[in-house]
């Protein structure tokens, strides 16, 4: 018997062992189609693990640059901006000990609610607390990690972000209360119902927790920007007029939000903006600055007349946001010689008109996104930084032969660092789609002119409007 | 054989063409071992595909210790073995019936084409089929059968038992009468 099943096996062993069968074509058709989408995703996955990486790194980059340029540019420079983060830093400090004597209190609670008789209360009005703070605690390690990547880049931005925290926190408590405040209506329900929608509940909380996504937005603005200027006395006293202004653009660009948690989203992307100053014509043909007083000109008729320095055939210009040099001598522009050696130049150029200096960035920015109010209508407040590169260096004179571009200005650093806060209202219009609108501040937190004499940081203000898609 | 392992070299880094090459070295063979541990060919050609993604995606792993057609031939059983799982609810039924037992001579056995062998695995009730080609084909004992397929050394060895009983009560059945006139169906 034995044998006969041993046997048996044998023969099935030997017969199938060396059975071969060539497999229908479609089957490798199939693993390769399998393989290259797994290579696929796989690329992807490493394109986006080292986008983000990039992305730090040019974050950290840009911190740390940022803290070097501070460091070079004159002291002036510095004292202002060594005053702001100690205001700030202060207040921040006292903050965090405060938080942790909490903490520790709710510590030494326990021990006591040990002693015997008082421990039932004291537990029980131990635990809730406990609980609460929890969380609380764990924002606070939160908020701190966030700005301390923010502090790391621009100091300016503490202060903003700081606030938004507070807010936030009252805003989840007052949710929870909520909730706790409408109990359902146990008459409504058959028991077993209730506990499906228990669980049902139990689910969607722990569904929540790992909610993380992608979300993509196309963005434009109309935009009002100016700066805050700075110059050394020598400079200034050989500069244009200063009647400057802003000036209004658009910008926009395409962004990628990374959600990683309930709240809390990265933000990068790529925007295209705008930024510059325009000078007036000063009607002023005086003072320290203008030197072509010889010169008859008819009244009402405004002109700007601005000491320039010519050496090697090229001629160049004091202005608000640097020097300007020029390609050549503008139309309708006169360069006249200064008779009286008033400033540290020989000549003056003449002309009517308004000048402008315009920079274009392409910026990427690392925001940080914290949703305040969970709605239909969304509330996020947005912070962060950005990393301007200068990819178009212009300068302008609009006089009565049009618009002239009459060259670059000098010493303006490719690469900058602007600091961004915002508030975006988010309304839903699918499952997918959203539409947002966002009023943001963008201030350059270094002066974009390397020239330790020019004291150049212009901001936008802008409205951002976007679509977003979420998967 | 070094020449195996220059493709499985190549293999490991992706190369497009050293994988097909190593694909049309093993598949036949593979094909007949997922065709074993399938109901149909269907199946079969389902699992010899996620067999060979596996053994691509996973060739970097492979320490060149043993043969490297055991290796493949065992993720192919993995395969059959989790796909069997999720198709097959396991029930920790024992299944110690005694069966009357017929006898086929080896005779008639050892006629029958591996083909038609086949066939008559593949009409085996799936549970059966499994413990079959572990037992016989893998040379696996119940104590691991138990383990591969979380059913008990008794569940392996009637079920076993009642796959021979089966298998020969088939051919029997289908080449019983084959003896007498096997003229007429040569």
């Amino acid at each position: 018997m034995k044998e006969e099943k041993n046997n048996m096996d044998k023969i099935f062993r030997e017969k199938l062992e060396g059975f071969r069968e060539e497999p229908p074509a479609f089957v490798w058709d199939n693993i390769q189609a399998n393989l290259s989408e797994m290579r696929r995703k796989k690329r992807i996955a490493w394109y986006s693990w080292s986008a983000v990486a990039a992305l730090l790194v040019l974050a950290f980059l840009s911190g740390w640059y940022f803290n070097e340029t501070a460091e070079k540019t004159t002291p002036r420079v510095a004292e202002t901006e060594r005053v702001e983060p100690q205001h700030e830093i202060i207040p921040r400090e006292r903050e965090i000990p405060v938080q942790e004597n909490e903490t520790m209190a709710t510590g030494s609670r326990e021990p006591e609610s040990e002693q015997p008789g008082a421990e039932k209360t004291a537990e029980s009005t131990a635990m809730p607390i406990q609980e609460e703070k929890l969380p609380v605690a764990h924002e606070t390690i939160q908020a701190e990690r966030t700005r301390t990547i923010l502090a790391s880049a621009g100091m300016n931005l503490i202060k903003r972000i700081e606030t938004p925290e507070i807010i936030t926190k009252e805003q989840e408590r007052r949710h929870s209360l909520e909730k706790k405040e409408k109990p359902l209506d146990p008459v409504n329900y058959f028991t077993w119902e209730q506990k499906l929608m228990d669980e049902n509940i139990r689910r969607l909380a722990h569904a929540a927790k790992k909610q993380t996504g992608w979300k993509m937005g196309l963005n434009v603005s109309p935009g009002y920007s100016s700066y805050a200027a700075n110059h050394g006395e020598t400079y200034a006293s050989n500069m244009t007029s200063e009647t400057g202004d802003g000036n209004t653009n658009l910008s926009g660009g395409i962004s990628v939000q990374y959600k990683t948690g309930k709240r809390v989203r990265v933000e990068s992307g790529i925007y295209y903006a705008q930024n510059g100053q325009k000078t007036g014509s000063s009607p002023m043909f005086s003072g320290m600055r203008a030197e072509a007083d010889y010169m008859a000109t008819p009244a009402g008729k405004l002109h700007f007349n601005t000491p320039v320095n010519i050496t090697n055939n090229r001629m160049a210009m004091n202005s608000t946001a640097g020097i300007i040099e020029f390609e050549g001598l503008p139309k309708g522009a006169e360069v006249a010689a200064n008779l009286e050696s008033y400033g540290l130049y020989s000549n003056s150029l003449l002309t009517q008109g308004e000048l402008s200096q315009v920079f274009d960035f392409v910026e990427i920015p690392l925001y940080l996104r914290y949703l305040i109010i969970d709605r239909k209508m969304d509330v996020e407040l947005v912070g962060g930084v950005n990393t301007g590169v200068v990819v178009g260096n212009n300068a302008y004179i609009d006089n009565e032969y049009g618009l002239q571009n009459i060259g670059k200005t000098r010493d303006i650093s490719t690469v900058n660092v602007s600091g961004t806060v915002g508030l975006g209202l988010n309304y839903a219009i699918g499952r997918n789609l959203s539409v947002a609108v966002e009023p943001r501040l963008n201030y350059y937190l270094n002066s974009l002119n390397r020239n330790p004499e020019v004291d150049f940081r212009p901001y936008r203000i802008g409205i951002y409007t976007g679509l977003y898609y979420e998967f | 054989m070094e020449d195996l392992k220059n493709i499985i070299k190549e293999c490991t880094s992706g190369n497009a063409r050293a994988q097909e090459k190593l694909y049309r070295m093993f598949a036949p063979k593979m094909f007949g071992v997922c065709l074993r541990y399938a109901k149909d060919r269907t199946e079969a050609e389902d699992n010899l595909q996620e067999g060979f993604v596996k053994v691509f995606s996973n060739i970097a792993s492979f320490r060149h210790e043993g043969s490297f057609e055991g290796w493949v031939r065992r993720i192919m059983v993995n395969v059959s073995l989790s796909k069997f799982r999720k198709q097959h609810v396991l029930y920790p039924v024992k299944d110690m019936g005694q069966y009357d037992s017929v006898q086929v001579s080896d005779d008639i056995l050892a006629k029958i084409g591996a083909e038609d062998l086949l066939g008559l695995i593949q009409q085996l009730p799936p549970r059966y089929r499994m413990v079959f080609n572990l037992f016989v084909m893998e040379g696996l004992n119940h104590q691991e059968i138990g383990e591969e397929m979380n059913i008990s050394v008794g569940t392996s060895k009637s079920n076993l038992a009642r796959a021979r009983d089966i298998l020969k009560r088939k051919v029997l059945e289908l080449y019983g009468e084959v003896e007498s006139n096997a003229n007429l169906l040569a």
